[in-house]
């Protein structure tokens, strides 16, 4: 078994979490260096989106939205003992400018994360959504 | 695997004791009894009939690996329409000392909104 310091790991981890948050950032290409070439999309109502080609479509469409607040995040991050896979669940509420007037999204996700060439990359997301 | 017609404490033993389940327009639902609860609510409240689920993807190795598949599902609630569902579902599988068991759950549907 690898040693593993699954407390370094998780710092790590959670150091990307908010880099991704596109409240932080209005960079694309800031998001899209932790996301792997296979990563998944799984949003709710709607088909997997796959691969970072197609997330990077996505990514610019959500910097471009208007966020008017973001609550929630991470409740438990885990990293597996083989220390290249970890995974995060969390509850999420985000209100967004849309064009008729704010709109609420609230929910819970899990997100995936893989060791690739000794850096951790988002694998994939899945969310849905409570009323 | 569990059986068609399996009861609510063989879907229980499904998961782990400390087992999460996001189900959508609801709480997270946590360990073991209360996901026999919550499946044992779907079943008789509102009438779930059947699960049909394929495995897409699967990630990695040792005691964790995640699995990441479509389902489709059929509900018939009392005195109306059966309702029929697809979309997709994320697991956690921990290998523990009873097997292979589901830590985390989580899916979402793939009809648009009504």
């Amino acid at each position: 078994m690898k040693n593993v310091d699954i407390e370094a790991e998780k710092k790590l981890l959670k150091r990307i979490h908010k880099a991704m948050l596109v409240d932080h950032t209005s960079n694309v290409d800031e998001v899209m260096k932790y996301i792997a070439d296979e990563a998944v999309l799984i949003p709710p109502k709607g088909h997997p989106i796959t691969g970072a080609n197609a997330i990077r479509d996505g990514v610019k469409a959500m910097i471009k939205t208007k966020v008017l607040s973001m609550s929630g995040g991470v409740t438990r991050l885990e990293v597996a003992e083989s220390g290249d896979l970890a995974y995060d669940f969390g509850h999420f509420k985000i209100v967004n400018q849309g064009p008729q007037g704010p709109i609420t999204e609230e929910g819970y996700f899990v997100t995936l994360y893989k060791k690739i060439g000794g850096d951790w990359k988002f694998m994939g997301q899945i969310w849905n959504n409570i009323p | 695997m569990v059986r068609r017609g399996a009861d609510v404490k063989e879907l229980g033993l499904l998961y782990t004791e400390d087992a999460c389940v996001l189900p959508p327009n609801s709480d997270i639902v946590k360990g073991r009894k209360a996901v026999e609860q919550f499946w044992g609510g779907a079943i008789s409240v509102l009438g779930l009939k059947d699960i049909e689920l394929k495995t897409l993807e699967v990630v990695g190795e040792g005691d964790t690996v995640t699995e990441m598949g479509e389902y489709k599902l059929r509900i018939e609630p009392k005195g109306r329409k059966p309702i029929e569902d697809r979309g997709k579902y994320l697991v956690l599988w921990k290998k523990t000392l009873e097997g292979w068991q589901l830590r985390w759950d989580i899916w979402n549907t793939s009809l648009p909104a009504q």
